[in-house]
């Protein structure tokens, strides 16, 4: 399980989060919210890739700075970067990442095809990823991040660039994990996680306005209508102000 | 849109980088090769200035009178050396010179024996080869009527010898001279109008270096390659061309703006490199009388055109830029036509090969000669095609190379040019394609499926950072040095080594005898001269006396500063126990790092180190993969480790070549004699312990070396870590590591 409790961070004067407090148990998570609205901090604090300035990550309960060893070796990550390495095949760069994960020799062919193959880039892995598209670059941050059997995955806006066919596929296989994981999706596009997600957190200004499952935050906030009107209606003052300007 | 296609280009800054830094290294190649060269570049300045306000006749005097002296003092030397070695061949030797050169010995002797005799050039043996080149040069020019009246001549025998094969009743050539009887008079026509030229003599040095600047032409390629990818590919592979394609300005005109900034962009990056080359030697060398004839010129003297010098220089440099531009369309039109950056690069490189067959396979008097000149390579070659006159058989009719070329090279940019404006307007496919790899590859790869981590470090460092094409150039560059040193010893250092090698170990009891005993021969021959002297000045012998006894004498004394080394070293020996006669100049090379030899080659190890290791910890935070590998076990606890292990073992191997170079140029050059011998043996290695061998400190010193070595591996990576960006870490360790050796090394 994974507590989040009082995060704050700044950046300078800049208050990214503010008191933050989550608990997420097996099961996939929507993190939703505009730019600029806190996502990638979190996510970023989550995986002990940023230092908070208060507040604590506990991991089973256990601090993930002190437990630093074991947290990693249940942590994947999809960062929203694509700076991938282009002379790497797609199989070197897995099983680079595979061997930083340290999954074993034995395991390690494996785990890449099983990967490659939830994300429908088996027939790409033995090419040079400089001929890869922005899509396929996604997924292969994707299929590294699921590679080694980690309990938690923390992805930042994995359907970035991804065609509607791909979009479903990742969508139905990120459902088929979370079973047993907890997998925590950032992202801006609500359809991502409305039918899957199990619970919707919605992130603005560095603060959480609401944490529930998708059908729960629309009867609450737009009755009869979708989580994309509840998002537009939480954001609209966002929305007038940005027209205005 | 030439302006915003020219801007592209010179906007980019990695391009201008790029350029500055092949400028740099063109320069830089071109100061390593005046290093190697025997006459220092000093030299041909001084002499210029000397000349400058002399007339025709006294230069020729001057450089007469310069070749004589040289010529005496160098066969005074020669005698001397001679006379040391003391056998019966040397004196026989030695009578045969003196008949020959009778009375040079006694006319340059004294000179010799005072010294201060050198002018241009910092040793005798360089003074020579200066006066001899200097003496060549003139000789030519001063033959230059001859050689003009003998090309006449040629053409008037072979007119002569027509005549008599038509008077023979050769019908095919009747009424039509043979193309050797024209080409040879169209020759003669050529040249006739050349007698009368006004010739002025100096040594011209500039116009031959700017026009054998062979690292300039392979750098010029590479520029022209870059250009070439940076004007069209990198458009390419944005899918650029398919949007401009489309815009009202019309193909055509697009593809004419891009070929006009091709052209103004090769004529830049050319003017630039030779530019560059011309001003580094006007400034070392002086600037040339550029009103002169080319004719004065002893290199250019077959040039058969009325120009002066500085018109030889403009229609130089025009011959190359258009040989420049045909080569530049060449790739162009491939980079039009192909769908993969691979077909420019195998074809411009396919192009210069069959052109370096064809130049050197078919020879200029061959039958197919024009084949030697129709080619790429020959038409860099501006020299050959300026200075070597030749008519090629076109049709029965001669023609000149120079002609023919010219035509040939604006015919093919003509064609070049228009068909890759066709190819762009009609062809509709402008996108790119990957090369894949073979199918055996492909599998090789699947199964190099590892999780050692060192390995995906050492392909990231090598392949991904660009550093296995440094280390490459470094190790190029390392067996380039081994295998182009040449030792230089001055005599008395020759002497030195030979008595050292007399003397080599320890001091025993005849060696002290010997050397106490000849320590009182240069006493005794000392007083000898002296009283040879007083005795000429009290009048009891004559003047020619006194020389033949000195002269015996002063072949002795030759060894005299040897000797004084040498006892410097006895005296040494008896003050420090243990210690033995062995020659050091080897280990002072070797342990010589701040020597200036030295210090450049360090100096390069640790820019190549710089360049090297200021990515490995930058580039992923650049990239933005730092988060994704932090956010892994190994990533963030092992990987800097390891990548500090490899980066140690590739600096390894670097400093490895660097002691394999060291060491060649000291055993070689030098030797490394005694290496058992004790460290106190060697001057200056008094302070370690008598027990120490002199091989342990040269292991001690390669291990300590290393080690710094190590350190600085270390301080980079955390220094570019710290600094975050890899150009600024670039800058910065170039700043703290590099600029003060380099000021060091210019300032010694």
């Amino acid at each position: 399980m994974l507590e989040i409790i009082k995060l704050t961070k700044s950046y300078g004067t800049k208050v990214a989060l503010k008191g933050v407090s989550l608990n997420l148990t097996p099961g996939l998570y929507g993190l939703l919210g505009p730019n600029g609205a806190g996502k990638s901090t979190l996510l970023q604090l989550i995986t002990d890739n940023l230092v908070p300035d208060s507040g604590r990550v506990l991991w089973n309960g256990r601090n993930i700075i002190k437990a630093n060893r074991k947290y990693r070796k249940c942590l994947g990550y999809a960062p929203q970067q694509q700076g991938l390495y282009d002379t790497f095949t797609g199989q070197q760069f897995l099983a680079y990442m595979g061997t930083l994960k340290e999954i074993p020799q034995k395991e390690l062919e494996e785990q890449i095809e099983w990967a490659a193959q939830c994300v429908n880039l088996t027939k790409e892995l033995p090419l040079k990823i400089r001929g890869y598209s922005g899509g396929m670059k996604q997924r292969l941050l994707v299929a590294q991040a699921i590679m080694g059997n980690p309990k938690l995955i923390v992805l930042d806006e994995p359907t970035a660039g991804l065609d509607p066919k791909e979009r479903v596929r990742l969508r139905q296989v990120l459902k088929e994990l979370s079973k047993e994981k907890i997998i925590l999706v950032a992202t801006h596009v609500v359809s991502d996680v409305e039918s899957v997600a199990k619970e919707i957190i919605i992130v603005k200004e560095g603060t959480i306005v609401a944490v529930d499952k998708a059908e729960n935050l629309v009867e609450t906030y737009a009755p009869g209508k979708s989580l994309e009107e509840v998002y537009m209606q939480l954001f609209s003052q966002e929305y007038v102000t940005e027209d205005r300007r | 849109m030439i302006i915003s296609e020219l801007r592209k280009l010179w906007k980019k800054k990695s391009f201008l980088t790029l350029l500055a830094f092949l400028l740099a290294c063109n320069v830089g190649l071109q100061i390593l090769q005046d290093r190697r060269e025997v006459i220092p570049t000093n030299a041909y300045r001084a002499f210029d200035k000397t000349l400058k306000s002399m007339s025709e006749q006294e230069k020729e005097d001057y450089i007469q009178g310069y070749y004589e002296r040289v010529k005496g003092l160098c066969l005074v030397e020669q005698v001397q050396n001679m006379q040391a070695a003391k056998s019966e061949q040397s004196t026989r030797l030695i009578k045969q010179l003196l008949s020959e050169n009778k009375g040079v010995y006694q006319n340059y002797y004294e000179e010799w024996k005072e010294g201060g005799y050198l002018i241009y050039c910092t040793t005798l043996d360089e003074e020579e080869v200066f006066a001899e080149e200097i003496y060549q040069r003139f000789q030519k020019l001063k033959k230059y009527d001859n050689y003009l009246d003998e090309i006449c001549q040629r053409a008037q025998t072979q007119s002569d010898i027509s005549i008599f094969a038509n008077a023979d009743g050769d019908s095919n050539t009747k009424g039509k001279p043979s193309f050797a009887v024209a080409s040879a008079n169209k020759t003669a026509m050529q040249y006739e109008g050349l007698k009368e030229r006004k010739l002025t003599f100096y040594s011209y040095e500039w116009v031959n270096r700017i026009q054998h600047t062979g690292m300039a032409e392979i750098v010029l390629l590479l520029l022209l390659f870059v250009v070439v990818w940076q004007m069209f590919y990198e458009e390419k592979k944005k899918g650029l061309f398919l949007i401009m394609r489309t815009m009202p300005a019309g193909r055509l005109k697009l593809c004419t703006a891009k070929i006009a900034a091709l052209f103004f962009n090769t004529t830049l990056v050319s003017l630039l490199l030779y530019g560059s080359v011309a001003l580094y030697y006007m400034l070392r060398l002086g600037k040339p009388d550029f009103g002169a004839s080319i004719q004065s010129v002893a290199a250019c003297q077959s040039c058969p055109y009325l120009i002066t010098v500085g018109q030889y220089v403009m229609l130089f440099v025009c011959v190359r830029i258009l040989a420049v531009l045909a080569f530049a369309m060449l790739l162009f039109l491939v980079e039009v036509l192909a769908r993969h950056i691979f077909w420019m690069f195998l074809t411009g490189i396919g192009v210069i090969i069959i052109g370096v067959l064809l130049y050197y396979l078919i020879s200029p008097a061959a039958k197919g000669n024009i084949m030697h000149y129709s080619n790429v390579f020959s038409w860099f070659l501006a020299k050959d095609l300026l200075v070597d006159y030749r008519n090629l058989n076109i049709m029965g009719n001669p023609i000149d190379t120079m002609s023919i070329v010219l035509v040939e090279m604006v015919v093919f940019i003509g064609i070049m040019a228009v068909t890759a404006a066709f190819a762009f307007c009609r062809k509709r496919n402008h996108t790119i394609y990957r090369l894949s790899r073979p199918s055996f590859l492909k599998r090789a790869a699947k199964q190099n499926v590892h999780t050692k981590l060192w390995r995906y470090e050492l392909t990231k460092v090598l392949v991904i950072y660009r550093g296995g094409i440094l280390i490459f150039i470094f190790l190029l560059l390392m067996v380039f040095q081994m295998i182009t040193f040449h030792p230089y010893q001055t005599p008395n250092e020759l002497r030195y080594r030979w008595q050292m090698q007399e003397y080599k170990g320890s001091l025993t009891r005849e060696k002290q005898m010997k050397l106490l005993k000849q320590k009182k021969e240069f006493e005794n021959i000392q007083k000898a001269i002296r009283e040879t002297k007083i005795r000429r000045i009290k009048g009891e012998i004559s003047k020619e006396e006194e020389e033949s006894q000195r002269m015996m004498y002063e072949s002795r004394l030759a060894f005299l500063p040897a000797f004084q080394r040498l006892y410097e070293r006895y005296n040494y020996i008896l003050k420090h126990p243990g210690a033995q006669f062995v020659y050091e100049e080897g280990y002072h090379r070797l342990f010589g790092i701040m020597d200036n030899g030295h210090c450049t080659l360090f100096l390069l190890l640790n820019v190549v180190m710089i360049v090297m290791l200021a990515p490995i910890l930058t580039a992923d935070a650049d990239r933005g993969m730092n988060l994704l590998l932090c956010s892994t076990k190994r990533g963030r606890e092992e990987r800097e480790d390891i990548c500090f292990y490899v980066s140690g073992g590739l600096v390894t191997i670097m400093y490895l070549f660097f002691l394999m170079n060291i060491f060649y140029q000291a055993i070689s050059g030098y030797g490394l004699p005694r290496c058992f011998a004790p460290i106190t043996s060697l001057a200056g290695y008094e302070q370690f312990p008598s027990w120490l061998p002199i091989i342990v400190v040269v292991f001690g010193y390669v291990v300590l070396q290393w080690f710094f070595l190590m350190v600085l591996t270390a301080f980079l990576l955390w220094f570019s870590k710290k600094i975050g960006n890899m150009l600024h870490a670039i800058v910065w360790e170039m700043i703290i590591f590099v600029i003060p050796g380099v000021v060091y090394s210019v300032l010694r």
